[in-house]
């Protein structure tokens, strides 16, 4: 690859864009890749993390989507950014993982509790994690994946197996159920709440 | 707000991700679990070669493939005599055939046969590898 050949040896990997580091990993350059890893590495944790699943397991399909990354480099032509499509195919890895599960266990439909008013400094900063544990865990998922792993409703609803309709109903009322926590900052949901819904 | 800038507003808050400070270490695990990937394809591809040179040889050596080259040799060196001296009989301009006979016995062709076999093999070699 040009950019590959391009490549001096005696420059660090640290000072290489994206795409000139994708393009070594394409020609089988490991460490190459481990640099794209380390720069990305705590988006791609964070959206999964964010979609709901536990911090190991998030480390764990992390790790799997940046294998998966490297086997496919090939596939990636750099028209969008190097960790946007990592973040897809995690997005994607934690789908099925999810499907699998709700397979095994059928999810309940579960109103959610408004959030109450939260006090202190805490409930002053504006925090979307926090926001997004107020949402029902398919309202959290399908917002997460259309805002933060970039698909489109459609991609969401093939992804999921679910009708467009009820993914751009949970993107709805998960976008207004946002707004109102985001939009006053002195309403913070409760800490740790698991709610499960389903699509 | 509007929606449309409420919307951006969450992507930009997606994009806002927090660093762990375990990010080094996480990449290299990625990078010691592509090693092993790649140290397990290398053996997996050489057993496979070895297994499939080792079923080639004993395919080979239970048909009995060499012993036939070198009866179809022997016919072959017994034709070319008996050709020849038929040739060298034969009075004329066309008995001068004997005089252009390849200078060298079956030995010499079954060689150069496997050298170009051989030959063939490296190119294929070198093309799957380029590939």
């Amino acid at each position: 690859m040009a950019l590959a050949a391009a490549h001096d040896a005696k420059t660090p990997l640290g000072a290489l864009h994206d795409l000139e580091l994708a393009a070594l990993a394409a020609s089988g350059d490991r460490r190459a890749f481990g640099e794209l890893a380390r720069r990305h590495s705590s988006a791609v944790r964070a959206l999964l993390r964010r979609m709901g699943a536990d911090p190991a397991l998030a480390d764990d399909l992390a790790q799997d989507a940046f294998l998966a990354a490297f086997e496919s480099i090939g596939d990636f032509r750099g028209e969008g950014a190097f960790v946007g499509w990592v973040k897809r195919i995690a997005a994607r890895l934690y789908l099925k993982r999810w499907r699998k599960r709700a397979e095994l266990d059928p999810l309940e439909v579960e109103e959610i509790p408004e959030a109450s008013d939260g006090e202190g400094e805490a409930a002053l900063k504006i925090d979307l994690d926090g926001a997004l544990a107020s949402l029902s865990e398919a309202e959290r998922l399908c917002v997460s994946l259309c805002y933060g792993a970039g698909l489109s409703h459609a991609e969401v609803a093939a992804a999921l197996k679910a009708p467009l309709g009820t993914v751009k109903s949970h993107v709805k009322r998960g976008l207004d159920k946002l707004k109102r926590h985001l939009a006053a900052p002195n309403e913070t949901a409760p800490a740790g709440t698991g709610r499960r819904a389903g699509v | 707000m509007s929606d449309a800038s409420f919307e951006a507003r969450l992507q930009r808050l997606f994009s806002d991700h927090p660093h762990y400070p375990d990010a080094p270490l996480f990449a290299v695990e990625v990078e010691n679990r592509l090693s092993r990937g790649w140290a397990l394809r290398r053996v997996l591809i050489s057993a496979a070669g070895v297994a499939g040179g080792l079923i080639a040889v004993a395919q080979i050596t239970g048909a009995g493939l060499i012993g036939r080259i070198g009866a179809a040799s022997q016919v072959a060196q017994e034709a070319a005599s008996a050709l020849h001296t038929a040739a060298a009989r034969i009075p004329g301009p066309i008995g001068g055939v004997g005089q252009l006979a390849l200078p060298f016995g079956g030995e010499v062709f079954w060689l150069v046969a496997g050298l170009a076999v051989l030959a063939g093999a490296l190119l294929a070699g070198r093309s799957i590898q380029q590939i």
